[in-house]
């Protein structure tokens, strides 16, 4: 910054082009507070670079900081495999129920069902296990028709009550334990019940 | 046998979209290899869905995917023979320097990582109950998804009204590999973050002009934790950053064409803003703001028949795919109410709610590092920038932001803070490329400025 001030103001460059006219001097001394203005614009904006610079090394510091040890161990849980057709579907079976092979498994059992009329699937309302091993043997049960029915209560007697058991062809519970009036329900996994055939009470 | 049938899916997705591709961008001279990659890939899955969906109405089985696969190579050679005959010529961008390779290799390790992490993980509960679900059932039935899955209210939990960009693009795996299978059809999920990271770099270099702050950002963008680290990640099969991918398209290239009006810059904005709504039904909120968008930046340009014509596509899939639905005689979802004055007054004390499980959303580490504080210092940047193009970037991160959490006003679930919860990250994310974008082009601006 000191440099264009003398460039412009005084000493060798002034002195060669101007010399000691008084005109020349004057627009010289003019341009004193223009050089300023430049040098101090200059100090401003490489101020300005230095916060910039500053201040996204820092942001991008901590948003690492942060992330490192979240996005890390994430990676590396796990490992790979089964290559398997049903790898997802069976794996989520196999933690809810404990079926192996139950995207095979399931659908064979329910195949012996009777093929007019739905399969009712019982749940738990608002127990996230209960309703995701509902919507799985939904998805398995395909293509026959389904219909979930999501328990507010403990028990599923009044929810039961009004299904005509000839108009269904099964009822499977779903980390429900299956009204004694039903009959006799058949065990499938560790929480899930089929009951083939239900009779009224 | 498996694995031949993943290649020729593969191949054919990607040829067809790379003859999109090309029949856009026949007449920009200089192809850059690595952009019609990312973008064969997006227009492939596009194209191949729409095509599956469409066909899938008077045929089905191994004609379907006859029909299908001939106008995949149809299109990949039309692409081809225009290319030849204008005589534009492919260029591979190499790095030009340490830290671009540097950078460059970083990103690369990172594409690699997320192919190995997502053979690590299964499907997610959403990846598997509302997009596979779709893909596998249409698979049992030839190919077509037979019109009863619309309508049985009990199959309602898996959302039949979700578009098909998805589900369509996992059933054409599945039709080459024969069979349903879980495993290797998670190999589309990490293709997304390869094509969504490298059009982030390149964006970011076209706009600034500057090759490493688009590198930096690229490579940064792996490391936001949901991103890569939660259950509605990229390794799980969710759409929701396959549609923040589309998103951050559709945006790039209409502030490309706001840049440099060429007809390759609209028709690609035209493409992706297409495919927004077929990917998610939300991507018709973000369908209508880059539409607004477009209209703005075409106001000073005196070109808004160019962007009117531009929506037309995407008005189409949209019309259509609702026709579908009714004529399928979909089970209507639950999860929104109509939206309407009267529930909105009725509704209006969820603000406070509403506000504060956003606030708390977007501050949780866990989730987002400190991404969104990122974003905010980036927005601020464009707003300070007083140029239009950069307040409409500005805009495109901070609307959808906004708009999202408000939609919770007409949630119809019995806690709608429960709803917000469980869904707003997964919506967040559609934006999150879009903020490195601001980022990305923040880093260069005080130079800019100044000139």
């Amino acid at each position: 910054m000191a440099e264009l001030a003398d460039a412009y103001g005084s000493g060798p460059y002034g002195a060669t082009r101007g010399g000691s006219s008084p005109l020349v001097s004057n627009l010289l001394d003019d341009q004193t507070p223009v050089g300023c203005n430049v040098s101090r614009k200059l100090t401003h904006m490489q101020l300005r670079l230095y916060i910039h610079i500053g201040l996204w090394c820092a942001l991008f510091a901590v948003f690492l900081a942060f992330a490192i040890p979240i996005v890390g161990p994430a990676l590396v849980e796990n490992q790979i495999g089964p290559a398997e057709v049903n790898r997802s579907i069976d794996a989520y079976i196999l933690a809810l129920t404990g079926i192996e092979h139950g995207s095979e498994k399931l659908p064979d059992v329910f195949s012996r069902l009777p093929k007019a009329g739905p399969l009712i699937i019982v749940v738990r309302k608002d127990d996230s296990q209960s309703e995701f091993l509902g919507m799985m043997i939904g998805y398995v049960s395909w293509p026959r028709e389904i219909k979930l029915i999501k328990l507010a209560t403990p028990t599923a007697e009044k929810e039961l009550a009004g299904i005509n058991p000839d108009s269904i062809s099964g009822l499977v519970f779903c980390l429900v334990d299956p009204p004694a009036w039903l009959g006799k329900p058949i065990r499938l996994g560790s929480s899930i019940f089929l009951v083939p055939l239900p009779k009224t009470g | 046998m498996t694995l031949l049938g993943l290649s020729a899916a593969y191949v054919t997705i990607l040829f067809a979209g790379f003859g999109i591709t090309l029949l856009m961008f026949a007449k920009a001279g200089r192809l850059n290899l690595v952009e019609c990659s990312c973008l064969s890939w997006l227009l492939g899955i596009g194209a191949v869905s729409l095509l599956v969906w469409l066909c899938g109405t008077f045929c089905s089985g191994l004609l379907l995917q006859a029909v299908v696969a001939i106008a995949c190579l149809a299109l990949g050679i039309s692409g081809w023979t225009i290319k030849r005959k204008l005589g534009s010529k492919f260029t591979l961008p190499l790095p030009r320097n340490l830290i671009e390779w540097l950078l460059t290799s970083l990103l690369l390790v990172e594409i690699t990582v997320f192919f190995y992490v997502s053979f690590k993980h299964t499907l997610g509960w959403d990846g598997l109950l509302n997009w596979e679900i779709k893909a596998r059932y249409a698979f049992l039935n030839g190919g077509v998804i037979p019109g009863s899955y619309y309508s049985n209210p009990g199959r309602a939990f898996s959302h039949p009204e979700y578009p098909l960009a998805i589900p369509f693009t996992e059933l054409w795996l599945y039709l080459w590999m024969a069979e349903p299978h879980q495993f290797w059809v998670k190999t589309i999920f990490p293709l997304f973050y390869a094509a969504g990271a490298l059009l982030l770099a390149l964006f970011v270099t076209r706009l600034s002009t500057k090759r490493w702050p688009g590198l930096i950002v690229a490579t940064l963008l792996a490391f936001v934790p949901f991103l890569s680290a939660s259950p509605g990640g990229i390794t799980v099969g969710y759409v929701d950053f396959p549609m923040s991918v589309f998103y951050l398209a559709a945006l790039g290239y209409l502030l490309c064409w706001y840049r440099e009006d060429t007809v390759s810059n609209i028709s690609m904005f035209a493409g992706c803003l297409a495919l927004l709504p077929w990917i998610k039904s939300e991507g018709l909120i973000l369908w209508v703001l880059l539409v607004f968008f477009g209209l703005c930046l075409s106001l000073p340009k005196h070109r808004t028949r160019q962007v009117t014509l531009a929506l037309l596509p995407g008005l189409f899939i949209v019309v259509g795919w609702r026709l579908y639905l009714r004529l399928m005689h979909t089970f209507p979802h639950s999860d929104f109410a109509h939206p309407s004055f009267s529930l909105l007054h009725q509704n209006f004390g969820r603000l406070a709610d509403i506000g504060r499980v956003f606030s708390e959303d977007v501050s949780t580490p866990v989730y987002w590092s400190i991404f969104w504080l990122l974003a905010a210092v980036a927005i601020g940047y464009a707003l300070a920038a007083r140029k239009l193009e950069k307040v409409i970037l500005a805009m495109a991160v901070l609307l959808p932001i906004v708009l999202y959490p408000l939609a919770y006003v007409f949630s119809t679930w019995p806690s709608y803070t429960a709803h917000m919860t469980s869904s707003l990250p997964r919506l967040l994310l559609h934006v999150v490329p879009a903020g490195w974008l601001a980022i990305g082009l923040a880093l260069t601006q005080p130079k800019g400025q100044v000139r």
